[in-house]
């Protein structure tokens, strides 16, 4: 009998258990740990930020569906990795720490196979002001996302009653990523305040760490549009022009005072842009989760990286843009020391940007990190479900399924406006999300599998995706039929 | 409004036709179509792969019969 022990219950940990889950024989146990007792489809957090969708369409209780599942739920936070085992528990632990009813009670989690599937953590922290506590909005969470709405909402009266104001949209740090969730809002916002008649009313600023609009953190895409071969910042900043959206890029936000963000630009100059709505995305950082080996001696930089997200089979040796290399993506997400152990979605470690690292004169890193978020996160969840289900049932001594980033393809649709006749949505496809200069020496890229139009039908599957992930993520019958 | 020789005056914005099919029912109708095969094809080529020289046929699922740990 094994255990396998998931740690978080995103996109990447729930995948992963429901999948574990469904696959292995019940005398092994799949266990969640997760803070929050709620699941959230997160790409339709941007809805709730507008107003146009309420927190419960876009979450729902864990308990009953692990329950039904035959999968065991702790509502904990994990705190510390014993892979080696240690005094208090021989076998191989998670030392968790419950946010349920017995709050901050802890209690040691025994595993045979670890899935580190954590998420990011909201780091609001690094840019002073930023964030719902300080002075900035944000749709991370279907909490933010209803605040960030009902803050939209008073905004907008104020423009019926005659005022002119500013909003400012974007990401809130250099090295934010996400880029993608801020493009959505802003065009859902745009999109808001046409229907309110307050368009005119309002100024609309993106504020982005990207250095050319449609970057999202993956370099870009080039996409054959009208016989020629035209990169996504082409496609971006026409869209922002049709909307009469204003950019700024290449900005590190330096501080967020009330009604007022500082920022850096990539060419060293500072500025100010006063606000009256700001929704500033936060950077992203790994859980702070220490390790121990049997001894109790702190292996934390073993194990993870000082970024917090946990090492896995990838290529962290540091090295110019000039030589990355698509080789040097992780393929089966095993981490090198311990083969129990596993990291997905965005808890792994990233060997390097997918995006150009670029630095202001005064040596302000502002590069887009790189996404690892939903379709991707999915797909690396099913990896290592399958990869575990050999190891397991059939004693396969290593993982036996791969998904690089730099081998796998990635679709997103982007919103830019919810109504069935008059809402669009960018639908995109690239392949692969991390370009591959040796094998598509031009651009990267494999152009016959990388496109991009706007439109309703982008709306239509939008929304489409928005029930039928919703229904898979709540595995009712025949979930296992939905792709990731 | 942009104004002559500003930034955004150099940049492609589209037609009122464009616009007209962007929300033309009948034309996403089929982009709609277009647009999952598209979807559909890129998914079914670049998903996941196996670790190579590792030729392993993974079992189907409620497979049991080789024992487990």
């Amino acid at each position: 009998m094994s255990r396998v022990l998931v740690l978080g219950a995103g996109v990447a940990g729930h995948t992963a258990a429901l999948l574990l889950r469904r696959k292995l024989p019940r005398e092994h146990s799949v266990t969640v740990v997760s803070p929050k007792p709620t699941y959230n489809w997160i790409p339709s957090n941007i809805w709730v930020g507008v107003g146009l969708m309420k927190p419960e369409e876009v979450t729902f209780e864990l308990a009953p569906v692990y329950q039904r599942h035959g999968i065991e739920f702790r509502q904990a936070r994990a705190m510390e990795i014993w892979p080696e085992g240690g005094a208090a528990e021989a076998s191989p632990h998670v030392v968790v720490e419950s946010t349920g009813a017995a709050a901050g009670e802890r209690a040691c989690v025994p595993y045979d196979y670890l899935v580190n599937a954590t998420g990011p953590r909201l780091n609001f922290a690094a840019t002073p002001g930023l964030g719902p506590d300080g002075n900035s909005l944000s749709v991370c969470t279907a909490e933010h996302a209803a605040q960030a709405s009902a803050s939209l909402g008073s905004a907008i009266e104020r423009m019926k009653a005659g005022e002119r104001l500013t909003l400012v949209i974007g990401v809130g740090h250099g090295l934010c990523t996400c880029e993608g969730a801020a493009f959505e809002y802003v065009f859902n916002v745009d999109f808001v305040l046409r229907q309110e008649g307050v368009r005119d009313r309002a100024r609309v600023v993106f504020l982005t760490n990207e250095a050319e609009l449609g970057d999202f953190g993956v370099g870009g895409t080039h996409m054959r549009r009208g016989g020629y071969r035209v990169h996504s910042k082409t496609f971006a900043e026409s869209l922002y022009t049709e909307r009469g959206i204003e950019w700024i890029t290449g900005a590190h936000v330096q501080k967020v005072e009330p009604g007022v963000v500082h920022y850096e630009t990539l060419d060293g100059v500072d500025h100010t842009l006063p606000f009256d709505f700001a929704m500033l995305l936060p950077p992203f950082a790994g859980q702070v989760i220490k390790a121990f080996d049997k001894g109790g001696a702190d292996m934390t930089g073993e194990v993870f990286a000082p970024s917090g997200f946990m090492k896995v089979d990838a290529n962290y040796a540091p090295k110019p843009f000039e030589e990355w290399r698509a080789s040097d993506w992780p393929k089966t997400y095993q981490t090198p020391r311990f083969r129990n152990v596993f990291a997905i979605g965005i808890a792994f470690a990233p060997p390097h940007p997918i995006s150009k690292p670029r630095k202001s004169p005064r040596g302000t890193p502002i590069t887009p990190s790189p996404p690892r978020t939903g379709m991707p996160s999915a797909v690396m969840a099913k990896t290592v479900a399958e990869s575990l289900f050999g190891m397991i049932a059939y004693d396969l001594p290593g993982p036996t399924r791969t998904a690089s980033l730099a081998e796998m393809g990635a679709s997103c649709v982007a919103s830019a406006g919810a109504s069935w006749l008059r809402g669009t949505a960018a639908s995109m496809t690239m392949f692969p999300v991390v370009p591959d200069y040796e094998r598509y020496p031009e651009f990267g890229r494999d152009l016959h599998f990388t496109f991009g139009e706007i439109g309703s039908a982008g709306h239509w599957i939008k929304k489409i995706l928005h029930h039928m992930f919703l229904y898979k993520a709540r595995g009712r019958p025949g979930w296992w039929l939905i792709p990731e | 409004m942009h104004t002559p020789y500003d930034r955004e005056y150099y940049i492609p914005t589209p037609s009122p036709t464009t616009l007209f099919f962007r929300t033309f029912v009948p034309w996403q109708l089929v982009r709609f179509a277009w647009i999952n095969l598209k979807m559909i094809r890129m998914i079914s080529i670049g998903h996941h792969g196996r670790v190579p020289l590792r030729p392993i046929v993974m079992p189907e699922p409620g497979d049991h019969r080789v024992q487990g740990k």
